[in-house]
């Protein structure tokens, strides 16, 4: 006997520590898995880098362009040479005398335009990187493309597509180059004349900042578009990537942003930004690549980012460097120069100056947009587009789903444990508890599959019978159950051992089928034009085939079995001590079981609520495809909505590793993680208090 | 990611390919593929979704010519084949779209040239509305009015009804319905570059994640309207005529209007291959793309849904495989 007793034992203590190994396996994995997401997220919170990466004598140079090649650049000469380094190599500007006056490229070096002794040459740059034996070299060719005379004048811009424009001073007015032809012609502008500008990368127009205006102007009429004061006099201007938003750079210290928008018949400029510094600006530099920006001040070089409003880093300078700022046509590098020739070489890695927690959680005006806004848009079909990552409208797409799923399966998942678990007899029970539980076992993809396809344009040709019936079900019950209750004892007995379920059944089925046929007749008779309409007309309300009404019935029934089964696992553990107790003071059962086994399992209950909850902002593949996947601001059940895990699922593949979606998503991730445990701890915790209560009772 | 899979297989499955119904022929003067030398070896693809039963329909027609060839087709979207590329897990990287600068710089960076791009076929996409819709054609700047909120191609107004668009009767207060493809695809890309001219979408617009799942929807959504690849037609819509300025004629989605760029949506899918400028190339990529440039591979294009490529642009890919 002592024996047996023995074994037992000890087959109990290794059951327990297989169990704790096991379970403590697990933990480690759950915080794995966290350490994981967090490492992956880490790098959001990193300012871009620039480091000094040496400097270098040039001699005397009118303009410097790094190469496509990390390190190399060229110089223009006052001679009128184009020499690359490394190497040396020298390329010849046709036409050019010596000596060369001044001389610019557009934002992105395609073209480069030279003012020198015999009047104006415009060359089209091109460079590429060719293997020379084994080594990598930069090559330059600069094409003449145009030639003209203008006399005495001021370049101030450079651009287009296939053929260059160019834009000076000439004495108070305008000279504009187009096409090839190579004869200038003269645009009056008004005064004050113009200081600096920038011509757009397709050439049609320009925006031209004078002493205390900006305008943009268009350059195939010669006319102002629109324009808008400054409080402080323009030092340089530039566009981002895209060609959407103006930088411009003054006196004060001051960076604003500007950017046209369509008006009536015209354009307007509004200012939707402004950095402000302590010294003059005196250079500004677009990315190549995204919507950064460097400024050049006196003894500072800053990368500062649009979408985000903010100077993402700061480096120190020499005094002396205050021209020639460029990126590298690959975004690793920048240059800075000094007027006595000498060159600054940076190494950047600019990371995700675009994401901070202003964008990711605040509203944001971007561009295109006439307010500031939360917006869901990660990706484009270039790089010219500012991707979007608020993740409110995820957030709140989650909840609106969990909401949606909850107000279906809660009630009903709560209401059917409690009649399962007190009303209905044992052997109804044991058939009804697995079934219910079975539905678990549903795939979720076929789940939202049949919601997308076939659920959603359902509902949506049948929606106002469904409301009907909504109306019709709840209505015909209790006023069945009123009039049951009015029957004699025995009778009410008798019904309610045999006849209960069949009824209700009917019952149900009744109201569907009156809906049904009522529904067709009374729609036309109520809504003439529809009810869809109505609602549209009448209170605004739009309503979108993938819904949150049909998401949140699918995720519903995805969660219901979970619900169901915590809850009705709860409503039993109450001991029966405490229900017969109830009975035999002369409760009825209803009144028991409302008074006494329902207040008692109440931790259970919410536990039940707490779970479902978190398995339905988990949930991925039905909302997926039943939701429609729309990034929008709306709580209304008749649009869709676009949750996190949805959005992780679909982005995700796109996401190249290491790039700011693939972060943003991680952070997603993270959140949807932190959520999933604080949920499940919760409804852990809440169950935990109804064992602890009952504890004693058994 | 299993689950996306399947219910783009269980919709592509209900679409039939109806391009096929179209007489459509590979131009003679394409060469035939005859098989100079015997290649045999490992041959790995990894990018687009949307070319995934291209790439191997080519590779079982290629495997019949050179049985010693394995051929592995992975499509998981456009923007997995640079990263493929660069780790060198894949010789061949299909793409549905042009690859972007940022990531031509990714394998400038490891390998000091660019890569090559090789155009493969011809795609063709189409808006495609309820076939019950008797809207006759739409121009650019009013598709970008439809699905865009910043209508950068210049239509004055918002196009949320059908009225907007010139329908009447019950038609006129209806709400447009929006479907599109979601942000992993090419087709996402390509539709925001050309038809919202770089603009954003509109919040409503509901991403499907395939693109016969789009065509579904609006055969299953009488006031629907979206975009996708004009091989997953069904009878249940209808694709539209598109003109590319308001006022200009509108063509319909066909091969002759995609060859003469007439159509405005149409875009080549590439291949994009890592070739060192110093070295030959790797024979059995060279030989794989030689196929696909041919009358064979060609009529696999056609037998997949797409279009073959005009006889022009197939000659001037063949001349980079020969560089």
């Amino acid at each position: 006997m002592a024996e047996a007793r023995e074994k037992a034992r000890r087959a109990d203590r290794l059951a327990a520590a297989a169990i704790a190994a096991v379970a403590s396996l697990v933990l480690v994995a759950v915080f794995l898995l966290f350490l994981y997401l967090v490492r992956e997220v880490w790098p959001l919170l990193r300012s871009p880098r620039i480091v000094h990466g040496g400097q270098f004598e040039q001699g005397k140079v009118l303009l410097a362009r790094p190469g496509e090649l990390s390190g190399s650049l060229w110089v223009l000469r006052e001679e009128g040479t184009l020499e690359i380094s490394p190497g040396g190599q020298l390329v010849g500007l046709e036409g050019v005398q010596s000596p060369v006056r001044q001389a610019l490229t557009d934002r992105w070096g395609r073209w480069l335009g030279v003012v020198h002794g015999a009047g104006f040459s415009a060359f089209r740059l091109r460079s590429q990187v060719r293997f020379q034996g084994q080594d990598r070299v930069l090559e330059l060719r600069a094409r003449t493309v145009v030639f003209g005379d203008p006399g005495d004048f001021e370049l101030l811009a450079l651009g287009g597509e296939e053929d260059p424009v160019a834009v000076g001073r000439w004495g108070q007015g305008l000279c504009v180059l187009k096409g090839r032809s190579g004869s200038w012609e003269a645009q009056s502008f008004s005064q004050p004349p113009p200081r600096v500008a920038v011509v757009e990368g397709r050439g049609g127009r320009a925006w031209i900042a004078a002493a205390d205006t900006l305008v943009l102007w268009d350059l195939e009429r010669g006319t102002r578009l629109a324009s808008a004061p400054l409080s402080s006099s323009p030092t340089s201007i530039t566009l981002l990537l895209g060609d959407l938003t103006c930088v411009l750079g003054a006196e004060d210290g001051s960076v604003t942003l500007w950017e046209a928008y369509p008006s009536g018949e015209g354009w307007v400029l509004e200012q939707k930004g402004k950095f402000t510094g302590g010294s003059p600006v005196q250079a500004l530099a677009p990315s190549p690549r995204d919507k950064s920006f460097a400024i050049l001040r006196q003894g500072v070089l800053e990368l500062a980012n649009l979408t985000s409003r903010k100077v993402a880093a700061q480096v120190p300078l020499p005094q002396r460097a205050d021209r020639l700022l460029t990126f590298s046509p690959r975004l690793d590098g920048l240059l800075v120069g000094e007027p006595s020739g000498r060159l600054h070489r940076f190494a950047v890695q600019l990371g995700h100056p675009e994401v901070t927690l202003g964008t990711l959680f605040g509203r944001v005006r971007y561009e295109g947009y006439r307010e500031a806004s939360w917006v869901w848009q990660s990706t484009g079909g270039s790089n010219a587009f500012e991707s979007k990552y608020s993740l409110v409208p995820l957030i709140l797409g989650s909840i609106k789903g969990a909401f949606y799923a909850m107000l279906f399966s809660g009630p009903l998942g709560l209401l059917a444990a409690i009649y399962t678990s007190q009303f209905l007899s044992q052997r109804t029970r044991g058939v009804v508890k697995p079934v219910v539980e079975l539905l678990a076992g549903v795939p979720s993809v076929v789940v939202g599959f049949v919601a997308a396809l076939v659920l959603a344009p359902w509902v949506a040709k049948h929606i106002f019978l469904i409301l009907l019936a909504l109306v019709f079900i709840p209505l015909l019950l209790v006023t069945w159950g009123v009039l049951v209750e009015r029957l004699p004892r025995p009778l009410q007995l008798a019904y309610e051992r045999r006849w209960e379920a069949l009824a209700t059944g009917g019952l149900v089925a009744l109201a569907i089928f009156g809906s049904a046929t009522l529904g067709p007749v009374l729609e036309p008779w109520l809504f003439p034009g529809g009810f869809l309409s109505f609602l549209h007309d009448r209170w605004g309300v739009s309503y979108d085939q993938r819904n949150a009404l049909v998401a949140g019935f699918a995720l519903g029934f995805a969660v219901l079995p979970l619900i169901f089964s915590v809850a009705e696992e709860a409503l039993s553990n109450v001991p029966p001590s405490l229900l017969n107790a109830a009975l035999s003071l002369g409760a009825s059962r209803a009144k028991a079981v409302a008074t006494v086994v329902v207040p008692a399992a109440a931790p259970g209950l919410l536990a039940a609520l707490l779970l479902g909850f978190g398995r339905a902002v988990g949930e991925t593949m039905i909302v997926l495809m039943a939701s429609g996947n729309t990034p929008i601001l709306s709580f209304s059940p008749f649009s869709g909505m676009r949750t996190l895990s949805a959005c992780i699922a679909v982005e995700l593949p796109e996401a190249a590793y290491g790039e700011s979606l693939y972060r943003v998503l991680m952070l997603a991730a993270l959140l949807l993680f932190l959520f999933a445990l604080a949920i499940n701890l919760l409804g852990q915790v809440v169950a935990r208090r109804l064992s602890a209560r009952f504890g004693g009772l058994r | 990611m299993k689950g996306l899979k399947v219910f783009a297989g269980l919709a592509g499955s209900v679409v039939a390919g109806t391009l096929a119904a179209q007489v459509v022929q590979v131009d003679p003067r394409i060469p035939e593929y005859v098989p100079t030398r015997q290649v045999a070896g490992n041959l790995n693809s990894v990018g687009s979704d949307t070319m995934n039963n291209l790439m191997t329909l080519w590779a079982e027609a290629f495997r019949k010519l050179h049985p010693g060839v394995r051929v592995q087709v992975e499509g998981k979207g456009s923007s997995t084949a640079p990263p493929a590329l660069i780790a060198g897990t894949a010789q061949l990287g299909p793409m549905s779209r042009a690859m972007k600068d940022s990531e031509v710089d990714a394998i400038v960076a490891k390998y000091g040239f660019e890569p090559t791009e090789i155009a493969s076929a011809l795609d063709v996409l189409a808006v495609y509305v309820h076939q019950d819709n008797p809207l006759a054609a739409l121009s650019l700047p009013e598709v970008d009015a439809i699905f865009s909120k910043t209508r950068r191609l210049g239509y004055g107004k918002d196009i949320t009804t059908w009225g907007q668009l010139g329908l009447t009767g019950a038609w006129a207060g209806k709400r447009i319905s929006l479907y599109g493809r979601n942000s992993a695809s090419g087709t996402y890309g390509f539709f925001k570059e050309h038809a919202l001219g770089g603009g954003d979408f509109k919040d409503q617009v509901k991403e499907q994640p395939g693109s016969a799942s789009v065509v579904q929807g609006v055969s299953e959504d009488l006031y629907g309207i979206g975009y996708s690849g004009v091989g997953y037609k069904t009878s249940g819509v209808r694709a539209l005529p598109l003109a590319k300025k308001l006022g200009d004629p509108a063509y319909e989605p066909n091969y002759e209007n995609a060859i003469t760029w007439k159509y405005p949506l149409a875009r080549y899918l590439y291949i994009y291959v890592v070739q060192d400028p110093r070295k030959p190339m790797d024979p059995l990529v060279e030989e794989f793309l030689r196929f696909v440039l041919s009358q064979q591979g060609q009529e696999v294009v056609i037998k997949d849904g797409y279009l073959p490529l005009p006889f022009s642009v197939v000659e001037k890919e063949l001349a980079k495989l020969r560089r």
